[in-house]
Order: C-alpha cells, then structure tokens, then sequence
C-alpha cells in the first residue's frame, strides 16, 4: 500500500488499444482534468468489425490533435505533468504502437517518466473516478469486446486471473449474434436495448460450463445455438421474434457472468465485486448484478458508461499507481500485444 | 535551420541531424522490425555526437514513404511528436525521392523500385540534372514486368534501378529491357536521412512546411478491407 502519496500530480494518459484514441490528464488518480476520446466507429461499421490497418491509420491522423486538445482543455503546459502514461498492450499491435511512439516523444522531449499500463487494470482503475474510496481486496468481471476475464485484485498492481473466456469475448458475442440477426454493428448497446422489451425466458439457450466449478466461460456454443434456432424457425427476417431472442440470448450470458463472478468473489472471500470494461455498461447486466450482490452481502461497483468503453482517462488512472511505486519503462520499450495481467 | 531527420519505411533506420551548410552527423543501422525500440536512442545518439540538444532542433524532416506501413507508421507518429512538442515545422519527403537522389546520374532515368509485396513494386520515375532529381510520374504500385514493358515501349535509354525489389526481380527487368537496365549495388538501395535532408533544403528556405495534422504516410493503396469492400461495391 501507498501512503499519503504527494498531492497534484498530474498524469498525461494516452490510449490507443483498439478502435478509440483518447488522451486525458488526471489529477492524484481521481480527478478528471481533461479528457478526450475518438471514436473510430464509423470507419470499422460497413466491415462488421474492427479492420486492424484501418485503426492504425486512424490513430496516426487523429492522435497529435487530440493530446493537444486534452493539454489545451486541462489549461496545463507539459511542465506542469508528472509523467505520460501509456497502454502497452494488450491490443492491436500497430494501434498500440501509435500511443507508445508518441508518447515516448513526449517522455523524451518534456524530459517525464514513462509509464507503462497494462489495458485491462485501465478498465478497473476507471472505478476509481466514480468511486475514489474503493479499495482492493476485491474480484473484477472485465466484459468488452476482446476480453472475459474474472481477475482478483488483492492490492493496487498485484492481479490474479480467476478465469477468461475459452473462446469468443463477450462483446465479440454480441456483435456476431447483432450480425447475424441484422442489427448492425457494434452489437451491444443495440442488443441491450432491444431486450427490454422481450422475455428473458421465452427461449432456452444453453448456458455453458456453469457446472464445470471453475471459473471459465464459452460462449461459441450459445452464439450457434441462437443461429440454429433462428434458422430453424423459417421466417422472414421481418417476423423474427427479436425482441425474445435478444432478452433471451441476453440472459443466458449475464445468468453465466452473474453466477461466476459472485462464486470467485466467495472463493477469495472478498466483499468487493467491480465490473470493468465496454460490456459493463449493459444495463441487464448491471441490474442482475446489483440484485445478486446485494442478496449476497456483497458491494458492487461499476463506472460510468463513458468510462467502461475505452478511453484515456483509465490510462491515466492506472498510470498514476504506477507512478507512485517507481514502475518506468524505458524509450526502447515496444508494445505487448497478449500482455497478461500482472506480467 | 538545425534539422532533424529520420526514416523508417525500410529495414534502415536512418537519423541524420544537418543544417543550411550542410549535413553534421548520421546514423544508419540495419533493424528490421527494431526502429520503435532504437528511434530514441539513436535520435540521442545523433544529437550527441554532433554536440546537439533536441531543444536546438528547429525542424523536422520525415521520409513520407512508400514503405512498410507499420515502419511508415512508426516514423510518422514520431516525428509529427517531435514537431508538436518542440513547436517546430516539419516537412514530409517521400522516401522514395531519397532512394533517386541516391542514385541520380546525368542522362539516366532513375527508378527506384521498393517491394510492395502481393506482386508489385513501388515505383516512380526520376530525371536528374547536375544531381539534383525531378520525379516525373507518381509513385504508384505496379507489377515489374508491367513496370519494365512501358520503360522499353517509352524508348528510354539507359535505366538506373534500385531498391529492395531487385532482390526478387532484377531478372524479370534484365529479361525486357537488356543491357539499358543498370542495377545500382545494395548499399544503395535504401533511403538515407542525409539525402532527406539535402532534399527539403530548398522548401525549408522557401518556408514551405507541411500542415502538421494533414502530414501522413504515403501508403499508395488502400486497406486490403478498403479495396475488397470497394471491388464488391463497385456495380
């Protein structure tokens, strides 16, 4: 544990993971001084997903102005930072590049500590923000588009994977599923909405490995299961029953996260429950969760929904803990695209 | 005007650090796939030996391309940094008029041809005169027996030929255009910041710098999911 660490420090986070380019400064890990965020979305949409190439490209274009914004929002000068901190990995190889290229400029020319971040501690520092009182021990669900992952976080920085995905990501799952159905992409925000008005318990799709004891997850299995079932029911795409397909595609997912996520937390013994990630802002996820817990005695956190999807300010966050232990890298460092957790 | 320049669209990362009198230091090393690793350092390197601080820099100058676009990639975001973090210009030269300077001989057409992969080279062509180059067409991508067929049906004399695509098809070339084509040695081959340097000379005297946010690579083609999605989308 860090104790009564200086106060006013201000980390220069830079995200380029994925498909979002983000730069923010944060003030002491907590306070939102700036942040800006780039969606690529609009580029990746008529290809059904993310084009690797494509967000390399534009990452290159967008990412020296948006750190201008953020430093111009922030009305600070680079001498006033205490360090940049930037995702390392894991992601795509030349979008991760893009980040780490730049901000290794930055560290040399301003003369600031670099500091690595791994991408998914990001997703769970971004609970800090909302809730700056909360404190490991605790088990963080990570749900996004390329991760599913039950993670035990004993103190800042240290990490144990609980369990993760054997196949498809949940937001992966989504958007096959929303591809399939023709919903358009990215699948999660659209499939959540339709849910709504559906019934969770009109179809029964399998909800793999529940009984298996550990703590991974499938989801292949349910994705085809839902194609067969579509298929099967011979009807113009117009007379598709979406709403009862999504509610109940839906909650053989979340009846899966659900029940691990609060059988890792008893297994480790801790009070904590933090859901992390783009699919953390699910809002049938998110009520499942708070009704679990709370029957369970359990606290649960999650962040903001600008702040579960990726952006720099989790960067920032993390970076800042980082900071505070010494933790550098130096101006020869390159990217780690399959960086495990506590590597 | 002390200038920084620095390339990585090949498996050369080249530095250099000159000014209006001249070039004052340079380091080429051979690091494929090692130019994220080795940029600073070596930008350090250069600065050192030539008693410069990265403060003195007052412009930057960066091979554009083509080139591998992730090397491309790297060089770029790089130098846009360098220039946005110092608050100086830059100027974007493409690598492949590097490579023709390089090479540049008096009543010779100069080709540089760089390995496109899937087939193709990228190429333009380039006249010189009392050394200094004048490209003549666009850098495009085409096939070398394609590229080879319009020098001989365009009657040039003789061909100056370099770049790293000689390795797989000096033969092709050799085959339909003889004895005009003349093929430079490998130490030639790749684009050097020094050249780079010597070739924005006149646009950073004329104050001709490019737009910071606008500068990107020259990558020739589209994504590989650009041109598919186009194909199928194009009636």
């Amino acid at each position: 544990m860090i104790e009564n660490p200086r106060r006013n420090i201000h980390i220069l986070g830079i995200e380029t993971s994925c498909d979002e380019t983000g730069a923010a400064v944060v003030r002491d890990g907590r306070e939102v001084i700036s942040s800006v965020v780039a969606s690529q979305i609009e580029f990746h949409q008529k290809f059904g997903g993310i084009v690797p190439e494509i967000a390399s490209r534009k990452h290159l274009e967008m990412l020296n102005p948006i750190i201008d914004e953020a430093m111009t929002k922030a009305n600070l000068a680079y001498e006033d930072l205490d360090a940049v901190a930037v995702t390392v990995g894991p992601g795509l190889v030349g979008a991760l590049l893009m980040g780490l290229g730049s901000a290794k400029v930055i560290s040399y020319v301003k003369d600031l500590p670099l500091v690595g971040v791994n991408h998914l501690e990001g997703h769970i520092y971004a609970n800090l923000i909302d809730h700056p009182d909360l404190k490991p021990p605790l088990v963080s669900l990570i749900v996004s588009g390329g991760h599913t992952m039950l993670v035990y976080m004993e103190d800042f920085g240290k990490y144990e994977v609980l369990g993760q995905t054997l196949d498809d990501a949940v937001g992966e799952a989504y958007d096959k599923v929303a591809a399939f159905l023709g919903l358009g992409y990215p699948g999660g925000p659209v499939i959540d909405q339709m849910a709504k008005e559906g019934d969770p318990h009109a179809i029964q799709f399998p909800r793999a490995m529940m009984k298996t004891g550990d703590l991974n997850f499938s989801l292949s299995g349910l994705k085809t299961a839902v194609l067969t079932y579509v298929s099967h029911l011979n009807l113009d795409a117009h007379e598709l029953p979406l709403h009862d397909i999504t509610a109940s595609f839906q909650a053989a997912i979340v009846d899966v996260l659900v029940s691990k996520t609060i059988q890792a937390a008893k297994g480790k013994n801790v009070k904590t429950i933090v859901l992390a990630g783009g699919v953390a802002a699910n809002t049938y996820l998110r009520e499942r969760m708070t009704k679990e817990t709370k029957s369970e005695g359990v606290e649960l956190y999650y962040p903001h929904a600008f702040l579960c999807t990726d952006n720099a300010i989790m960067v920032a966050v993390a970076g800042y803990y980082r900071y505070l232990t010494g933790d550098r890298i130096s101006l020869e460092a390159n990217p780690v695209p399959n960086l495990k957790l506590g590597q | 005007m002390l200038v920084l320049s620095f390339d990585t669209s090949s498996p050369v990362l080249t530095i250099a650090v000159g000014d209006e009198a001249g070039i004052i230091s340079e380091i080429d090393l051979w690091l494929p796939r090692g130019h994220m690793a080795k940029l600073i350092p070596t930008v350090s390197g250069v600065l050192d030996q030539s008693h410069l601080n990265i403060q003195d820099i007052e412009v930057v100058v960066i091979g554009s391309g083509p080139g591998s676009y992730t090397g491309l990639r790297i060089g770029m975001v790089m130098a846009r940094t360098f220039a946005q973090m110092l608050e100086v210009p830059i100027i974007g030269i493409p690598s492949l008029d590097a490579i023709a300077h390089r090479n540049a001989k008096d009543k010779s057409l100069i080709c540089p041809v760089i390995d496109a992969k899937r087939g193709e080279v990228y190429t333009a062509f380039y006249k010189a005169d009392n050394g200094k180059v004048n490209r003549l067409t666009e850098i495009r991508a085409i096939t070398p027996d394609e590229l080879a067929n319009v020098l001989l049906i365009e009657g040039y004399g003789n061909i100056v030929f370099a770049g790293d695509s000689l390795k797989l098809y000096s033969d092709i070339i050799a085959s339909v255009l003889g004895d005009k084509a003349e093929f430079a040695p490998e130490e030639n081959w790749w684009p050097k910041a020094s050249d780079l340097i010597l070739l924005a000379r006149p646009r950073i005297l004329a104050g001709d710098f490019d737009e910071l946010y606008q500068l990107t690579p020259i990558y020739v083609r589209l994504s590989q999911a650009e041109e598919m999605w186009e194909k199928r989308h194009r009636g």
